[in-house]
């Protein structure tokens, strides 16, 4: 490899560093875990200490575990990271929330509280999936943006939508202050229809207005259908970029296009600022110069010329580009693969200078141009050093698309993992408590669960079916965990030792991960779709039926035994008071005596009586 | 994290002696089944509770899995109310339970054979 030019790439990237105030990583070896051949308990206990500190130091930045309701109740396990917590932190700011300083986690929390409920979705503070993949919609600049959700037919967008749609506005160029008030977004979209409608867009004031957020939203279209518009246009000639933006629509354009590039991983300065050439900053121009330099030009131009120049030719060649997919995505997928893991050594260095560089770049946008773009470049590159070749401006385009490529996979891959975790932990519990239980009184399920798997169920009299039910999801649930989270654990050991057997890495293990990202996508899937608890309200409905006292049943042999003993008493009572009157009025205390004693004593005989009946009656007749 | 390690130690050590699984399932009165305290099943009593034909409580199935894969069932020739509900749960029980233990096997058994190769 061309190395002086490698070392520039890096230098570069180390200035960039420098200039954010950053730290370079330093990746260790990690110890290799020779001792824990022996013992597949403490080979675990290892593969997770291990995978931790892979994780930390890789800086990669997975979903949390807790993202299902089983992930819920071993949530002290989860921790959200903090590159993570950043990127989330980036997104609630460009939307228009105060997610407050780095460090700051309850004002963060608070945000991401404000930002569920006006996203519609579940408020509990924590970005798991749901909250995750929500950010990624109204933030990303790829489709697709799921339309019906935020912004029902016949309906208004839901408060995000709106935050969103100011920030999709700011990014062409158009005055939108952050609100999730629509009714504030008028005007700029007023001037978003006018400017689109001059480029050939279907934007006019026909066209309701769902429609032209869906439009806003769909960069790839906006592009694709600007280029043919563009094609016809004789209002809207050639812009230079050392001229300043003239109007809505020029700045549309250009602004567009500054997007498009930087999606594609080139660097073209702050995407906030004009995209007029300023002496001394990197902006669109040096975006362009770059992505000229590895272009086929047309016939008489230079790279200087086109590199200040948008037109239809530009046009004309991003819309080509977005058409060059790919058509295998696993071949594609298995190219980039190889080819990091054959350049390990370069790799390694590019991560450990890129990744604290940019951080939030990594987990926030232009992950399907990126690795379209890159797919693309590889097909005709041999070699790193074809790449340093091409100049240190493209190397370095080159080794931000590999990193975030390597780093997306390798996130989704340690989320699967997290989730892995989470459903062991649960998978487990169950054993670990010895037993489960559904309902209580008559109606009571319980299961016991010896730790060789044996079972004892007790079904109570009166256990209802869904209690039944319940019991059974469970140890479903249970068994599905475990199975599916023992295949996760199996497969890593498998991976790491054969890996770990060399003298390499945390990235060749990463390498080799990413290598069978499908794999790993399949298994997420897989973990995703566990089972989540049954119906809470099917359960709480059962345990609220079973703490009431079921309705007494209307036993009528139990009542004509007790109405017979009450009679006895009755007619004893009545014979006992015959009795003492048949003995005349007592005279003497002896009399009086004897008078009590009957009147108290003979009641409480005959209630004895009644009381060892009724007792023999129940023995016997099952009352 | 100490419980869960416990468990996990707990399960290793289990997974080495897998000669059979068992399931029972028993039906009957609750009150005849606590334990002194009321305050949970006395499972070491339950079996010879239900062999006692009091009425309280009656042994519905038993399955027993052997390691070779051989099983032997026990069901009720008693026609019980809702048979054929506690029979489907305790089949449940059973799949359950062997896809929990078949999983702690692939991990603790066939995870470290796969690691030594």
């Amino acid at each position: 490899m061309n190395a002086p030019i490698w070392d520039a790439v890096l230098d570069e990237i180390r200035r960039e560093i420098h200039r954010r105030g950053t730290q370079p990583l330093h990746l260790q070896a990690p110890a290799r875990p020779d001792e824990i051949l022996v013992d597949p308990y403490r080979r675990l206990q290892g593969l997770l200490e291990r995978l931790t500190r892979a994780e930390r130091q890789l800086e990669l930045a997975p979903l949390p575990a807790g993202d299902t309701s089983w992930g819920e109740e071993v949530r002290p396990g989860n921790k959200e990271h903090n590159l993570r917590k950043s990127a989330v932190r980036a997104r609630l700011e460009l939307l228009g929330y105060a997610p407050g300083a780095e460090g700051d986690s309850s004002t963060l929390r608070q945000a991401v509280r404000q930002f569920q409920q006006d996203a519609q979705i579940d408020v509990d503070g924590w970005v798991g999936r749901q909250t995750w993949e929500a950010l990624d919609e109204f933030i990303t600049l790829e489709p697709p943006l799921q339309l019906e959700r935020w912004y029902p037919s016949g309906g208004s967008p839901c408060p995000a939508l709106v935050r969103a749609t100011a920030l999709r506005l700011r990014m062409l160029g158009f005055e939108a202050t952050p609100t999730d008030r629509e009714e504030l977004l008028a005007e700029p979209l007023a001037a978003f229809r006018r400017a689109a409608r001059e480029l050939g867009l279907p934007a006019g004031a026909e066209v309701p207005e769902r429609q032209v957020v869906a439009l806003l939203f769909d960069d790839e279209l906006l592009l694709s259908i600007a280029a043919r518009g563009l094609e016809g246009q004789t209002v809207l000639g050639p812009q230079d970029l050392e001229t300043p933006e003239a109007d809505a629509t020029s700045r549309m354009l250009r602004r567009m296009v500054r997007n498009e590039l930087w999606l594609q991983g080139y660097e073209v300065g702050d995407l906030r600022v004009s995209t007029q050439v300023a002496p001394g900053q990197k902006g669109l121009a040096d975006g362009l110069r770059v992505y000229w330099s590895h272009r086929a030009l047309p016939p008489g131009e230079t790279i200087e010329r086109r590199s200040k120049l948008i037109d239809v030719t530009l046009f004309a060649a991003l819309q080509q580009d977005q058409g060059a997919l790919t058509g295998d995505d696993a071949k594609a997928h298995e190219h980039v693969s190889s080819f990091v893991a054959s350049h390990l050594e370069e790799f390694r260095q590019a991560w450990e200078h890129t990744i604290p560089c940019r951080p939030v770049f990594f987990i926030w946008d232009g992950v399907k141009r990126g690795a379209r773009w890159l797919q693309k470049q590889i097909a005709g590159l041999s070699s790193l050093a074809e790449v340093v070749s091409k100049g240190v401006e493209y190397a370095k385009a080159f080794v931000w698309n590999m990193v975030r490529y390597v780093f997306q996979q390798g996130s989704k891959i340690f989320s699967t993992v997290r989730r892995a975790v989470a459903a062991l932990i649960h998978g487990v519990q169950p054993f670990l408590d010895g037993s489960i239980r559904v309902g209580q009184g008559l109606g009571r399920v319980e299961c016991q669960i010896a730790l060789n798997g044996s079972l004892g169920v007790f079904i109570g009299s009166q256990a209802s079916p869904s209690a039944a039910d319940t019991l059974a999801a469970r140890l479903e649930q249970m068994s599905q965990c475990l199975s599916a989270s023992s295949l996760i654990f199996a497969e890593i050991l498998r991976a790491e030792l054969k890996l770990l057997k060399g003298p390499i890495g945390w990235m060749a293990l990463l390498s080799h991960l990413v290598k069978d990202a499908p794999r790993w996508q399949s298994y997420l899937a897989q973990v995703a779709e566990l089972p989540d608890h049954p119906d809470p309200t099917a359960t709480l409905q059962f345990q609220t039926e079973a703490a009431l006292e079921p309705p007494p049943q209307r036993n009528w042999l139990r009542r004509l035994v007790i109405l017979a003993a009450g009679v006895l008493v009755v007619s004893g009572t009545g014979l006992v008071a015959w009795q003492v009157g048949a003995l005349s009025r007592p005279t003497s205390s002896a009399e009086w005596l004897q008078l009590v004693g009957v009147i108290l004593g003979l009641p409480i005989l005959g209630g004895l009586a009644a009381w060892v009946v009724r007792k023999w009656l129940r023995s016997r007749l099952g009352l | 994290m100490a419980t869960f390690k416990e468990a996990l130690q707990g399960l290793a050590n289990a997974t080495a002696n897998l000669s059979s699984l068992q399931v029972f399932t028993y039906t009957g009165d609750v009150n005849s089944v606590l334990t002194k305290d009321g305050g949970g099943i006395d499972w070491d009593q339950l079996f010879t509770k239900s062999k006692a034909n009091d009425g309280a409580l009656k042994l519905v199935a038993a399955t027993k899995v052997l390691f070779d894969g051989d099983t032997y069932n026990f069901q009720t020739s008693e026609k019980l109310d809702r048979l054929d509900a506690l029979l489907e749960i305790h089949e449940k029980s059973v799949n359950n339970s062997r896809l929990a233990r078949q999983s702690l096997i692939q991990f603790f058994m066939d995870g470290l054979k796969n690691a030594v190769k």
